[in-house]
């Protein structure tokens, strides 16, 4: 069953604010993110946040367990390419 | 008020501008013109495009709600589904959907003059093509992010479902043929190229190593190493070609390399995703954009004019580097960079699963293929940049201008295009090769062409051959990737078919299984590429009419399906917007494929294959076959040509019956049939991206 959100589940964060009073770390890891996901390599602190938000009794996977799983699943069934 | 008008300026000025560059570009006969007018007339084109047409299908036509949920926010499992930022998914996006379509078709289609071709891929692009990509998107955003075959079951029924499957197979094993020919054809007798293709094989595996067992998860790591070896790769590679004894280790011929394909594909899809895949997808796709990027400049530093005519007489469909005339033919060759059925999978593949709020789907889908369509505005100027002489000899079959320069020079310039063999050696010179002649295919004139612009703008005349080297290599890095992936998806595919006529056969786990499914799809695919290299008549140039046609007509099904779409959420006032691009497509693909399969001499499949196979039968050898059992191959192989297309047809006659009974359905209805998700409202204010 996938899950849905609910009203007490959103994050804090609203439009504009996002932006506002990051570090430079901050903003290399929020890059580096992007730049992953662009590629569309597995991201880990997505898939860690949001694990922690819907399953908070289970334990999330470690990174190199959650890399493998991840990659496998990227290409196990996905699409084909394009031209 | 005042903000609206310097708006309204702003865009005035832009179509100006537009305006005047494809006035300079096609009013400017006789003279040479620059290439910037040209990518600067198709940049202000798509800023048009975008804002107003974009903009309208939008807002009118599929009436984006920001108020409803998206699946990546509905379902957002960190995985999958993602909600987010629209600029980091328009880079998704278009890294999915930007291969080696784009750089071919256009190169090829530089035949009938640069003209014609920017024409289709501009209007094309704005009136088919994006709006195929942002509709599929959004069809796919509406229903959970689901795939174009699930699509068409739901809205059209499982027959049509089935059909779409099969059609997408053959598509695939196509597209697959295609890009394996392009790579042997631009490695044959080049230990250069081959050396620095092959070494990125074991340079992906010590990456996939290093991020599984080293330092897991590094992608960034094991990118910089991967990019910098790769450089070296290149730079060795000359001494390689150079050496007596490593030399003619990296020295194939085509079919030998069409072997070596074959048995790649076939190992490489076995492997694990991790070891080989995987690392050389980033890699390419990290290369994908860095090289678009720098083309682009390069052309705006450099300023090459461009000495292809804007029309050659080739329009009248006697050209050698493909047969058949302007219309249809221009418009199956271009494919991909003016409209490609294949983004209708990416549309319904990762992307909605990863839209934030549903106005972002303009910006990803319709914004993302005008992206491609400047890449293939760019193949074309490369391509048109070369001396026309040059262009024709590199891709130009055998059978036309023969195997030598003296020859290759004379035929040439009997079409009108002066050029001496000492221009066509020196050019081989030039780029660190021995022979430039017949290399159809796209990547190699387009890696010439690249590597004038680039060498001009870095390097000069010594970086020539490394520039020409490299962008080879880029475009063998990701052909590779795409064949490794799409043989993986054929199998899949195989076995969704296979199980349901033997259950065990569809099992994905059963090592046997994918074994049997995986021979069966790359036999299919690497008998075209084998033969491409045997056929005297085969080649790049006999099966790219053959892929373009499956491609259009794939744009043709998911444009059929989305206009079925829109009437069944009576919104029929619009449905010019997709009944316009879907009329076209069909026109273009039923009478090329009519006229593959009927026409007489040079174009027709079936008229070729008669020709050889009664002189066969005579005993009587018409060159370029040099024996008769050559001749029964051109024969069989046109044959099978035919067959193919004649089945594309088939596919998107019943698709279309499909959609036309589904619409009158829906017409009938005084209520929408549509079968999307179920609403759930969200307050737009809110932003779920989690990438910022």
């Amino acid at each position: 069953m996938r899950p849905r959100i609910e009203e007490s589940e959103r994050p804090a964060m609203t439009r504009g604010a996002s932006a506002a009073g990051k570090t430079l770390a901050e903003r290399l890891a929020a890059l580096r993110q992007a730049w992953r996901r662009i590629i569309g390599a597995p991201d880990y602190q997505t898939y860690l946040t949001r694990h922690r938000q819907i399953h908070p009794e289970v334990p999330p996977m470690s990174e190199k367990e959650f890399f493998r799983f991840a990659i496998e699943r990227r290409y196990s069934r996905a699409g084909p390419r394009c031209c | 008020m005042n903000n609206k008008l310097l708006t309204s300026v702003g865009w005035l000025l832009v179509a100006v501008l537009g305006a005047f560059a494809l006035g300079a570009v096609a009013l400017n006969r006789g003279e040479t013109v620059s290439s910037v007018w040209l990518v600067t007339a198709a940049l202000c084109i798509y800023f048009i495009g975008y804002r107003f047409y974009g903009k309208f299908i939008a807002e009118r036509v599929l009436q984006l709600d920001d108020t409803r949920m998206t699946p990546a926010v509905t379902r957002n499992d960190g995985l999958d589904y993602v909600p987010t930022n629209k600029w980091v998914l328009y880079g998704h996006h278009f890294a999915a959907i930007a291969g080696g379509g784009p750089l071919v078709g256009p190169v090829l289609a530089a035949q009938m003059g640069y003209l014609p071709s920017t024409i289709w891929i501009l209007a094309g692009v704005i009136i088919a093509g994006a709006v195929q990509d942002f509709m599929v998107l959004f069809c796919s955003m509406r229903r959970d992010g689901r795939s174009l075959g699930e699509i068409v079951k739901m809205e059209m029924g499982p027959v049509a479902g089935g059909i779409a499957l099969v059609g997408t197979l053959a598509i695939m094993i196509i597209i697959l043929a295609a890009l394996g020919l392009i790579v042997v054809k631009a490695l044959g007798e080049s230990p250069w190229g081959t050396f620095t293709v092959a070494a990125t094989i074991p340079l992906a595996m010590v990456m996939g190593v290093y991020m599984r067992y080293i330092r897991p998860g590094k992608i960034g790591e094991a990118s910089a190493f991967g990019v910098v070896v790769l450089l070296l790769a290149i730079w060795y590679g000359e001494r390689v070609a150079a050496d007596a004894a490593l030399g003619p280790l990296f020295t194939y011929t085509a079919p030998q390399l069409a072997w070596a394909i074959i048995i790649y594909g076939a190992v490489a899809s076995m492997l694990p995703v991790w070891l080989l895949l995987a690392p050389r997808d980033y890699l390419s796709t990290f290369l994908k954009i860095g090289v678009v990027v720098a083309l682009a400049l390069g052309i705006y530093v450099v300023a090459p004019d461009l000495k292809m005519p804007a029309v050659t007489r080739f329009i009248d469909g006697t050209g050698p580097v493909f047969s058949g005339t302007l219309f249809p033919f221009l418009f199956i060759t271009i494919a991909c960079g003016a409209v490609s059925g294949f983004h209708a999978l990416i549309s319904s593949g990762t992307t909605p699963k990863m839209i934030e709020r549903e106005s972002h789907a303009r910006f990803v889908g319709y914004g993302g293929m005008l992206t491609e369509s400047f890449v293939a505005i760019m193949a074309l100027t490369a391509a048109c940049v070369l001396d026309p002489g040059i262009y024709f000899a590199m891709n130009s079959p055998a059978a036309v201008i023969g195997n030598t320069v003296e020859k290759a020079s004379q035929v040439i310039s009997q079409w009108g295009w002066a050029i001496t063999p000492e221009m066509i050696t020196q050019t081989a010179k030039d780029i660190g090769e021995h022979s430039i002649l017949n290399r159809a295919g796209g990547a190699p004139t387009l890696a010439v062409g690249m590597a004038q612009i680039m060498s001009a703008a870095v390097g000069g005349q010594a970086l020539q051959a490394f520039w020409y080297h490299f962008a080879i290599l880029f475009e063998a890095l990701f052909i590779l990737t795409a064949v490794d992936a799409g043989t993986r998806a054929g199998r899949f595919m195989i076995q969704d078919l296979l199980g349901t006529v033997y259950a065990p056969l569809g099992e994905t786990k059963s090592v046997l299984a994918n074994v049997v499914a995986t021979v069966l799809c790359v036999s299919m695919w690497g008998y075209f590429v084998y033969q491409g290299t045997v056929d005297p008549l085969g080649g790049v140039n006999t099966i790219w009419p053959l892929f373009g046609i499956g491609n259009q007509m794939l744009a043709g099904i998911a444009l059929l399906l989305c206009t079925t779409v829109l009437i069944k959420m009576k919104r029929e006032r619009y449905i010019w917007v997709t009944l316009v691009p879907t009329a076209w497509l069909l026109i273009c693909t039923l009478t090329a494929g009519w006229q593959k399969v009927f026409a007489p001499l040079p174009v027709g499949f079936f008229a070729i294959a008669q020709k050889y196979s009664d002189a066969a039968a005579a005993g009587t050898v018409i060159a370029p076959a040099k024996t008769v059992a050559e001749m029964q191959r051109v024969a069989f192989n046109n044959y099978l040509c035919g067959t193919i297309t004649a089945l594309f047809v088939a596919l998107v006659v019943a698709m279309a019956v499909f959609a036309i009974r589904m619409s009158l359905q829906a017409v009938r209805n005084p209520n929408p049939t549509i079968r999307e998700s179920a609403y759930q409202t969200r307050d737009p204010e809110v932003d779920y991206a989690t990438a910022h």
